[in-house]
């Protein structure tokens, strides 16, 4: 790429930060720019997060409709796999499974609500009484 | 606390470390570039049967700390890594190598860096920045990939370093250990 090509588009970087760029200078030497962010990697990460949204608010609208249990919601939104929310939990992955449904979500004690309210950085009361 | 810590920003966070690291204790040739060519960094996996998020698993980057262990390799540097089963021993090690002066590389979960984008916080483990010194209750912050230096609060910082899922970090530090021998050999190369 030739450093006049950088790319300075608008991006989610705006008044954060820059990136590194190896550019060609006119000499035909390397050097660092720094770009500002490049349309076709922001149409990417939108995208993706266009999906994640997505999965949120179906995760948001079987949570009300009494098929998932807010553990899954807040599984979603937080991007979380398995092995995450195991990891922060030190849950089993079936139990977590379990967790998930209205019926495994009733039967957990409180003991385990704070582990998992504590999982997703929100209070219990956010776990108990679903609201979004 | 660290004297004279210089932020460099690079386009990978690998390199950036390991050159700054480096830099610091006097290793001025030192730049992204040869970090990463010594550290054989060029890299590239596309495996269309293993399914990510509903596309197939592509790598640009090699197995994090790979570019370390390699660069260090080749110049014949000891590196002193550490990982911890608790936040409170890893943070005291940390805060007694920062009262000796020591920059230390961190490795860390990106999700829980809050100076980034939220539209780039995803569950990443393999994130590398330095800690450079710490003022109050904040960690003096030097992340490759940002334009200036930043700061985490020490909660911050210990749930980073602790974030949990694939590559998880468990407090993972390193820094260089013994270098007399390279830079003797650089000091008579000179002379």
């Amino acid at each position: 790429m030739k450093k006049k090509d950088t790319p300075q588009d608008t991006s989610s970087l705006q008044n954060i930060t820059r990136e590194v760029c190896y550019v060609k200078n006119s000499e035909g030497k390397y050097e660092t720019d720094l770009s500002s962010g490049w349309e076709v990697k922001s149409a990417a990460l939108d995208n993706a997060w266009d999906d994640i949204n997505e999965q949120i608010e179906a995760a948001k609208n079987a949570v009300l409709a009494g098929e998932k249990s807010p553990i899954y919601y807040y599984f979603v939104k937080q991007l979380m796999d398995f092995q995450v929310l195991s990891g922060y939990t030190k849950f089993w992955k079936i139990s977590i499974k379990k967790h998930m449904t209205p019926k495994g979500f009733k039967k957990l004690s409180e003991k385990k609500l704070a582990v998992y309210a504590k999982a997703f950085d929100i209070n219990i009361d956010e776990l108990k009484n679903f609201k979004v | 606390m660290v004297k004279d810590f210089k932020h460099i920003q690079t386009a990978h966070c690998e390199n950036g470390v390991i050159t700054s690291l480096l830099r610091h204790r006097g290793l001025d040739f030192m730049n992204e570039p040869l970090a990463f060519g010594m550290g054989a960094g060029l890299f590239y996996l596309h495996v269309p049967i293993l399914k990510f998020n509903g596309g197939p698993a592509i790598s640009f980057r090699s197995m994090p700390g790979g570019i370390f262990k390699r660069t260090c390799k080749a110049l014949n540097i000891d590196l002193e890594r550490k990982k911890f089963k608790d936040e409170l021993s890893a943070q005291k090690f940390l805060d007694k190598k920062l009262e000796e002066g020591i920059p230390v590389g961190c490795q860390v979960g990106v999700y829980h860096l809050t100076y980034f984008p939220k539209e780039y916080r995803f569950h990443f483990n393999a994130h590398n920045l330095i800690v450079y010194g710490k003022e109050g209750d904040n960690y003096l912050i030097s992340d490759p990939v940002m334009e200036t230096v930043t700061t985490l609060t020490t909660a911050e910082l210990n749930k980073a370093r602790f974030s949990q899922g694939m590559l998880a970090p468990r407090g993972h530090v390193y820094y260089p250990k013994k270098l007399e021998m390279l830079m003797r050999l650089l000091l008579e190369k000179q002379l």
